[in-house]
């Protein structure tokens, strides 16, 4: 059960030099087993394919070849079973927080009171309340991943999509996210996958982390992280464990990238 | 808001409680009259120009250009007069239906343009820039040979000023529609159909407003050209008559109306634009 990756490849088409088109390889053969409630983080250089292989699961991307496997069952497309929260919030500017954060359940054709109770439920969990009749552009970077959050958790998924989620917020936003992330996550048990760039992140949040080298896009190494929970971000943060992990996911990292720019072809 | 354990921005509530007290007090306090510096400046721009005016009138003929007292007197009189209403309401007509034709054409077209692949949708974009840049006084006469000297030629012709420019703004709206809400959307399991209705829609109204304004605009152009030209009756029938007897002092009185008539009808546009979007930042 869970989720099953196997040899995935995706290329794309895009503009090279002159104006060639060229194809350039996303993803070569990726493999990867995630169990049930288990939480991953997909972390590696620009253009190793994290983010091709979170929308490949979500079912936004077809990949060339290879599957995506849930509870044996194969993607083909979205799925009431998965969340996603986006990069960039995703939050339609011209909806309140309360609307932006029950469309999902309307695109289900739930009731308008039964999922604004869902909805408030959510925004709360996620600290918004107060902040329902809001539109987006009067919030923070901060409390618009939040108010993301919530919806990607208001059609209760078994699997949640997070990519970048908290890349274009500011530091310490980001630390308090991780910290309540930490806390929903450890309460609802859902099944994580977590695109980030930062490795103190990725093992923070992590049972296991998979580090993944880019041209083409695969996995180099999975990592377990066996850091005790229920985890505290400061505790953990302070603890040998954390700075060992963190220290050998940027060697690894800082390994595949001198390698990739040592290789013809790769570096950019 | 104590009572959530969130230590993230628990400041933020407080601050927005108070911004929106602010706003509710000033909203209730009697407004006091303040003559801000822009004001100020336009009400001196308009000063010099009329005291311009004023001398450069006393130097000329009356008949090439009136002093602005004639030309209040006129406008008053204007005001209080049957022809006036009576013109205006025969070319108010002509640039209701045009602009109401013009409106629904140019979003069924504009959004037909605009949902279309990109590559397909340059072969239509050709024919709208071209609708736009070609000089449509020059096709009244068309016009009039094909729908006679009515309503429906004068209503076509205002189709004609403003339809390319509100299409062409739909699909720009529409094609710029934001592509990572759409994916959203589509992510959430959305349905084409609720996409264009929830996502691409909403997201293309700004455009769609100022390509309404932008459109309207035209259509006051088109309505009077198509009067001046071929088809004399309301506003260009009067343009007409002040101008071919000399009655300087009515014609400017009247031009001077039916711009004030245009910037009322583009203040109604931009109030329902702001309306409708303000959640655009």
């Amino acid at each position: 059960m869970g989720i099953e990756i196997e040899g995935i490849c995706k290329r794309f088409m895009r503009m090279g030099e002159g104006g060639v088109t060229e194809a350039f390889v996303a993803l070569n053969d990726f493999n990867l087993k995630i169990r049930d409630n288990e939480f991953v983080s997909l972390i590696g250089p620009s253009g190793c394919g994290k983010t091709t292989m979170v929308r490949i699961i979500d079912g936004l991307t077809q990949p060339d070849s290879g599957k995506v496997e849930i509870d044996g069952k194969p993607v083909t497309g979205p799925g009431p079973d998965r969340g996603v929260v986006f990069q960039n919030f995703a939050l339609m500017p011209w909806a309140t927080v309360l609307s932006n954060v029950s469309f999902p359940l309307e695109i289900r054709g739930v009731p308008r009171l039964e999922r604004e109770a869902t909805a408030r439920r959510c925004i709360e969990l996620v600290g918004l309340k107060g902040f329902e009749h809001v539109y987006p552009h009067a919030l923070s970077g901060g409390m618009q991943q939040r108010a993301g959050l919530a919806r990607a958790l208001a059609v209760e998924p078994r699997i949640l999509l997070m990519d970048e989620p908290f890349g274009a917020v500011d530091a310490q936003t980001r630390h308090l996210l991780q910290e309540e992330l930490i806390a929903i996550w450890e309460n609802q048990h859902k099944t994580v996958v977590f695109v980030t760039h930062s490795m103190e992140e990725a093992v923070l949040l992590s049972d296991r982390v998979v580090i993944m080298e880019p041209r083409p896009g695969r996995v180099a190494e999975v990592l377990d992280v066996p850091i005790p929970r229920p985890r505290h971000a400061d505790t953990v943060r302070r603890s040998p464990a954390f700075v060992d992990l963190s220290n050998y996911v940027w060697e690894r990292l800082r390994q595949i990238i001198i390698e990739c720019r040592n290789r013809p072809g790769c570096a950019e | 808001m104590a009572e959530t354990n969130y230590r993230a921005e628990t400041l933020a509530p407080t601050v927005a409680v108070t911004r929106e007290e602010g706003k509710l007090s000033t909203a209730l306090r009697p407004r006091r009259f303040r003559l801000s510096k822009v004001r100020l400046m336009q009400i001196v721009s308009i000063v010099v120009l009329l005291g311009l005016w004023k001398i450069i009138s006393t130097q000329t003929s009356s008949l090439t250009l009136p002093g602005p007292v004639p030309v209040f007197v006129a406008l008053v009189r204007l005001l209080f007069s049957w022809e006036f209403w009576h013109s205006l309401l025969i070319s108010v007509q002509s640039l209701a239906l045009g602009y109401a034709v013009s409106v629904v054409i140019g979003l069924i077209a504009g959004v037909a343009v605009g949902l279309i692949s990109r590559k397909m949708g340059v072969i239509f974009d050709a024919y709208l820039i071209i609708g736009l840049s070609v000089p449509i006084a020059g096709l009244i006469p068309v016009v009039v040979m094909v729908f006679g000297i009515g309503l429906a030629a004068r209503v076509m012709v205002v189709v004609l000023f403003a339809v390319f420019q509100i299409a062409i703004n739909v699909v720009t709206g529409v094609r710029e529609a934001d592509r990572s809400l759409v994916e959203m959307a589509h992510s959430f399991g959305a349905s084409y159909l609720r996409v264009f209705w929830r996502i691409i829609l909403p997201d293309a109204v700004p455009s769609i407003m100022a390509g309404m304004r932008l459109g309207l605009g035209r259509g006051i152009v088109g309505m009077v050209t198509s009067e001046l030209i071929l088809l004399s009756v309301g506003v260009g029938r009067m343009v007409v008559k002040f101008s071919s007897s000399f009655q300087t002092a009515k014609l400017l009185a009247y031009l001077i109306l039916i711009v004030s008539f245009g910037v009322v009808m583009m203040a109604g546009v931009q109030w329902l634009e702001r309306r409708l979007t303000r959640w655009y930042k």
